[in-house]
């Protein structure tokens, strides 16, 4: 596998790990961003926004980011 | 070979890496047995930053429950899973379903952005699917 394949792939395990990550530590994140956007990478929130939009605009790679809204408002989701 | 999902609350989800043209990033795409089509929805459309240039209106009807939407397709994007030992790339359309965000409310808005894009039977029915919720177990075979 080509190095930058392989970075690639370490790149997305990471992405995977920071969504479960945000799951895990729900409650404490919730204290410090409840209703806004949140943005991770390795399991660190560098990045918030009560807009997705004002958030992006200060995202220098949404494309490889881990971005999820934070909310106590609980959403059955039928889609 | 196995590629390995996650559950986030009672979901299961896999990653992906999305590949076309115009655009290259990292998707969390919920599993969704129901969706015959695997699709992007607003809010990866906005961080993918996907040209409406590469979009294509779509011709198929697609129906499913919420508000109005418009439809659209991408071609020919190269889908990267991550399997235990190697990488597992397909070669597919891919649908995005964009909601008129400017005509709903604001906290509906949020709503809707909250909403994953889902990988459907288009590309879960490839493969075997394990899944155990009580073991959590979700993964894909071949």
């Amino acid at each position: 596998m080509s190095k930058i394949i392989s970075h690639r792939i370490d790149e997305l395990h990471n992405f995977e790990t920071d969504h479960v990550w945000i799951e895990e530590n729900m409650a404490k994140i919730l204290e410090h961003y409840n209703e806004q956007w949140i943005a991770v990478k390795n399991r660190q929130i560098f990045a918030s926004d009560v807009d997705l939009n004002g958030l992006l605009s200060n995202l220098p790679d949404s494309a490889h980011t881990c971005v999820e809204y934070i909310t106590r408002e609980p959403l059955e989701m039928v889609l | 070979m196995i590629i390995q999902g996650r559950f986030i609350g009672d979901a299961p989800y896999f990653s992906a890496n999305l590949r076309s043209v115009n655009f290259e990033g990292f998707v969390w795409l919920m599993a969704d047995t129901g969706s015959s089509r695997t699709t992007l929805l607003d809010r990866d459309v906005k961080l993918l930053k996907i040209p409406s240039s590469e979009m294509i209106p779509a011709s198929l009807p697609i129906v499913g429950i919420g508000g109005s939407v418009r439809s659209f397709y991408i071609k020919n994007v190269s889908l990267t899973l991550m399997a235990d030992e190697e990488e597992v790339v397909l070669s597919q359309d891919i649908f995005v379903v964009q909601h008129d965000l400017e005509r709903i409310p604001p906290e509906e808005v949020s709503r809707i952005l909250r909403l994953p894009s889902v990988m459907g039977r288009d590309l879960i029915s490839q493969f075997h699917l394990r899944y155990n919720y009580h073991y959590g177990i979700v993964l894909l075979e071949k």
